[in-house]
Formats: structure tokens, C-alpha cells, sequence
């Protein structure tokens, strides 16, 4: 009876919980952290890093955009693990390009960010957001952090501006994916990139 | 139903869905659209500037991704033109919402200008993903005319012939070059009078860069 009475209780706080995420407006998001998938015929894995430590939201997920070939769903949804890389296997051979990159705030809030690269045809730096994959493989689209371009005052929010980052590395990155590739027959391509890298060092 | 009614259908439809849109993204501002009758326009106070705007390669219907949405099927064929004032190259929507001007790419466009100010156009933008749903958003992309284009309104002219304006871009949205083209006057001039049902005619002018 007592066990009865607990249960009702755990039940009800639940669905008080579930009853204010659904009418306080609340984007309810699931991260993907899951491990590769084995490879299908004509696709490719990109991968890439984002550094949150000095951005305004905790990196939780991000989409690729499919630009080519043309499809009704282009968006793409991506892994990660929330140490700063980011993966999505099996796309078709294509051009792709980082849509956004976000998470919540964090705390009780329940805002959350959208980071969206600038253009490259004015900002040249973020030229590997934009991958044109013409044959099965592995493909870098670099690394990225947010932060802090202007402190916010009294009367006035922070803003913010992101930049590709050399730390991590590519083989550090590499590194990463590995852990999350090593069951399937992605983690050859891995390894071999791996290896290349580290032979050009 | 006739062609006539067809077109005219679309138009009206386009231009609702532009607004709606508008209403939503620029904090309840009308945009200005391509208008549909010269009884509409006042000739001692306004001119009408007539052009194109053409992207190449074309966006087609799968390039904009709708999700919750109603009505928008004709969305990727919308361009809101940033007209007289230079908001640089910001993507917030609010910046244009005194200027906003949406047309359709493909199609000749035909929007009043006050006399005497001359008309200056600073390129646009586009959707290219739409998501009213739970946590939606908005994707656009600015092709931005980098110190503008410029027409001098000449003192009797009811009508003026602004041309074709090609952006060409990559895959990836990213504009590789702005090309106007006059060469369609003629043919601009006979779709204009058979639109309007007038002898009207068009004046050609000279376009310069808005700014120095």
C-alpha cells in the first residue's frame, strides 16, 4: 500500500514536469552521443570539433546541411561526444556545409543557442564548413570555438563571435572519432588519416 | 479559369504569403510588393521602376526546407529587396523592415519610388529554410550589393527601366558575381504595356553606384 502511495507520488511529479516543458514553450532536444554506424555503399563520414568552454551554451547539437545531391530532408542531424567533436556517417557523396551548432543555456533556463558560421564569401576562414565530398571517404570540417567578442554591461548583453581553432589538432580530433569508430570499417579510413598525419608532422 | 486569373491568383497569394511573413519577422511592418495596377500609383509624387531579379543557378521548390508550415509552397521563389538604405551586411530582419520590398525571382517587378529621391537597390535576401514549429527557425541568405546600385529619377518619367539583375552563386549560397543586363528592354517594354494595359513608356537611364 505505502509502495502504492509512492509510485502515485513519483507519477504525479513526473507528469507536472512533462506538463511545464510542454506549456512553458520548452525546446525539448535529445543529444546524440550513439557510435557509428557500419558504412553503406557511396557515403561518407565529415567530422569536425566545436569548443564550448567560453560560449554562452553547453555544445549539445548541431545539423549539416545537404546541399547536393537535392533532397526533401537536408538536414541532417549530428553525434558528438560531448568533449568538442562532432560526426555524422553514411551521407551520400555530396556537398554539405555546418547549418548550426547549439545547445541550452544551461541552469534552470530553458534557452538555448543556435550558432550559425558566417558566409564565406566574406569570411574565407570558414571555407572547410563548406565540404564537397566528390568520392567515399572521411572529410575534415574543422575546428570552431565561440566566444566572447564584447563583455556585456549593466544596461547591455555580451556578444559574441566564433573562429577556427588549430587546438585541437586534426589528428586529435581524429583521435576522438577513433573511439567512436573502432567497431566498424570507418575506423580504416581513421586510421590510415591518423597515420598520414602523423607521418607529415 | 483563365491565364489571366491564374496569375493574378498567384500574385495575390505570393503577396499574402510575403506579408504574413513579414508581419511575423518584421514587427508588424507591410512590406512593399510589385505592384499590380498604375491606378494605385500617384505620377506627380511616385515613378515605377521596373526590373528582374534572377538567381543562377535557379533555387528551386526542394532548395528551401518548409516544415510547419501553411501556404509557403511559392516561398522559394520570394526575394525581399533591400532598397534605398544600406543596412550593410546584417541578416536581422529588422534591419529592412522600412524598406522591405518582396518580389518574385524570374519575373519583372514593379515597384513605386518617391520623386525626386534617387531609387538605390542593395541586392537582397532569401529563404532557404523555414520551420514554424517547436524550437523553429529561420534560414536565409543576403546577396549583398556592395555599394549599391543607383538610378537618377529624370523629371517626366513615369516609368523606368532598371533591368535584369543575375546573381550567380555556388551550391553553397555563396554569391560569385552581380551582373545587369539591359538587354531585355524591348521585350520588358511589351510586357510592361500589355500588364498594365498602357502605351506607357519605359525610360532607359543610366545606373551608377550608389556610393562612393
Amino acid at each position: 500500500m505505502l509502495e502504492n502511495i509512492r509510485f502515485a507520488r513519483v507519477l504525479k511529479y513526473f507528469l507536472v514536469v512533462i506538463l511545464t516543458l510542454s506549456t512553458s514553450g520548452c525546446l525539448l532536444y535529445w543529444t546524440k552521443t550513439g557510435d557509428a554506424e557500419e558504412p553503406v555503399d557511396n557515403s561518407i563520414l565529415a567530422y569536425g570539433y566545436f569548443d564550448d568552454s567560453e560560449a554562452p551554451f553547453n555544445f549539445r547539437w548541431g545539423q549539416l546541411r545537404q546541399m547536393l545531391p537535392r533532397t526533401d530532408e537536408p538536414f541532417h542531424d549530428v553525434k558528438l561526444n560531448k568533449k568538442g567533436l562532432f560526426y555524422l556517417e553514411n551521407l551520400p557523396v555530396g556537398s554539405y556545409t555546418i547549418e548550426s551548432l547549439g545547445g541550452p543555456v544551461g541552469g534552470l533556463s530553458s534557452a538555448y543557442w543556435r550558432w550559425h558560421f558566417p558566409d564565406t564569401s566574406t569570411h574565407p576562414e570558414f571555407k572547410l564548413t563548406e565540404l564537397r565530398a566528390g568520392k567515399p571517404g572521411i572529410y575534415f570540417m574543422g575546428a570552431y570555438k565561440v566566444y566572447e567578442s564584447k563583455k556585456g554591461g549593466l544596461f547591455s548583453v555580451s556578444e559574441y563571435a566564433s573562429a577556427p581553432v588549430s587546438k585541437p589538432s586534426e589528428l586529435e580530433i581524429l583521435q576522438q572519432l577513433h573511439e567512436k569508430t573502432q567497431n566498424t570499417k570507418w575506423d580504416r579510413l581513421v586510421m590510415a588519416r591518423i597515420a598520414e598525419l602523423k607521418k607529415s608532422k | 479559369m483563365t491565364e489571366g486569373n491564374n496569375l493574378m491568383n498567384q500574385n495575390l497569394r505570393n503577396a499574402v504569403m510575403g506579408i504574413f511573413l513579414a508581419l511575423m519577422l518584421g514587427g508588424c511592418v507591410m512590406p512593399r510588393t510589385s505592384i499590380d495596377s498604375l491606378s494605385a500609383v500617384d505620377k506627380s509624387k511616385e515613378v515605377v521602376i521596373v526590373g528582374r531579379i534572377e538567381i543562377d543557378p535557379k533555387i528551386q521548390k526542394e532548395d528551401v526546407s518548409l516544415k510547419n508550415t501553411i501556404g509557403a509552397g511559392d516561398l522559394y521563389r520570394q526575394f525581399v529587396l533591400r532598397v534605398n538604405e544600406d543596412v550593410g551586411e546584417t541578416t536581422n530582419y529588422m534591419a529592412d523592415r522600412e524598406n522591405m520590398t518582396v518580389v518574385q525571382t524570374e519575373e519583372d517587378f514593379y515597384i513605386t519610388q518617391k520623386r525626386p529621391e534617387p531609387f538605390k537597390l542593395y541586392g537582397g535576401w532569401f529563404y532557404t529554410a523555414f520551420n514554424g514549429g517547436n524550437g523553429g527557425s529561420i534560414s536565409t541568405v543576403l546577396f549583398h550589393i556592395v555599394k549599391g546600385m543607383k538610378i537618377e529619377i529624370p523629371k517626366g518619367a513615369d516609368a523606368i527601366y532598371l533591368g535584369t539583375i543575375r546573381f550567380t552563386r555556388d551550391e553553397f549560397y555563396n554569391l560569385k558575381a552581380i551582373n545587369l543586363i539591359q538587354t531585355d528592354y524591348e521585350a520588358a517594354q511589351k510586357r510592361f504595356q500589355k500588364k498594365f494595359n498602357t502605351k506607357m513608356v519605359l525610360t532607359k537611364v543610366r545606373v551608377t553606384q550608389a556610393a562612393n
